[in-house]
């Protein structure tokens, strides 16, 4: 157990340096419902260090997929009606706007819920 | 008056439920009210509906659900499953079974439920018509 542990923390270690030096992280994208029929269920996204969620989004999702349109308005935002879960917990468009995500978070784009 | 934990079953099913049990299973000494609600396929053109969820977070939505039903009408009992996978007509996709010691507190609670269920919870329909699919709209779009 300990030494798991202490594996773990070197790791890191390494992680954020590589982070670091590359100024890069890598970002999981989960789709659900129709985003995931047009576009994919799940991706790992390439992203600058310290992008928000809308710009790792913004890389993620095709300018020339039916989809673009259906996530994002004429201004490039996220569309009021989606949902943008980080890591299992909503995220308020404040925070997907402007919150700095993290090396290995797992976003996921949520479309209207249509249950009951 | 000493407060408990609510019973019943919360989540998402994968296969089709006895509805009876779960009814029976939401009496006790102080239960007046049992109020169901049962959502079913219904035949709108389509063979079968494919209904799918973001597990994880739909029975955390569930759970919390449960808990502002209880504190708010002060139900006894609250049983919520939500089926995915692929339904044919006349499935049941959706049970809540709500007991309260009276009969307004257990209607409201019941459409208090299914009213968030609706808003919140991340589930998706999918429409198989024979030639072709298409999603269901959500609740809010």
């Amino acid at each position: 157990m300990e030494k798991t542990r202490s594996v773990r923390t070197v790791q890191d270690k390494r992680n954020d340096k590589d982070e670091r030096r590359s100024g890069t992280m890598m970002i999981r994208v989960k789709m659900f419902g129709r985003f995931r029929h047009e576009l994919w269920e799940c991706r790992e996204i390439g992203a600058k260090s310290g992008a928000s969620a809308l710009e790792v989004l913004q890389e993620a999702v095709p300018r020339d997929s039916i989809m673009f349109p259906e996530v994002f308005d004429a201004e490039e935002r996220i569309k009021n009606h989606i949902i943008i879960v980080r890591n299992g917990t909503r995220m308020t468009r404040a925070e997907y706007d402007g919150l700095p995500l993290k090396d290995s978070d797992e976003i996921a784009v949520l479309p209207p819920v249509a249950g009951g | 008056m000493k407060s408990r934990e609510p019973c019943g079953t919360i989540g998402i099913a994968r296969e089709r439920f006895e509805i009876a049990p779960l009814i029976q299973a939401a009496k006790d000494r102080s239960t007046g009210a049992i109020a169901t609600f049962v959502g079913v396929v219904r035949d709108d053109g389509i063979e079968s509906i494919t209904i799918e969820a973001y597990e994880e977070v739909a029975e955390k939505d569930l759970h919390e659900i449960r808990d502002e039903a209880v504190s708010r009408f002060d139900l006894v009992e609250v049983t919520i499953l939500h089926r995915i996978g692929i339904l044919a007509v006349g499935d049941d996709i959706l049970l809540i079974v709500v007991s309260a010691g009276h009969r307004k507190q257990a209607f409201s609670g019941c459409e208090y439920i299914l009213e968030r269920i609706k808003e919140r919870v991340p589930i998706w329909k999918e429409e198989n018509l024979g030639n072709g699919n298409r999603w269901v709209r959500g609740n809010n779009e």
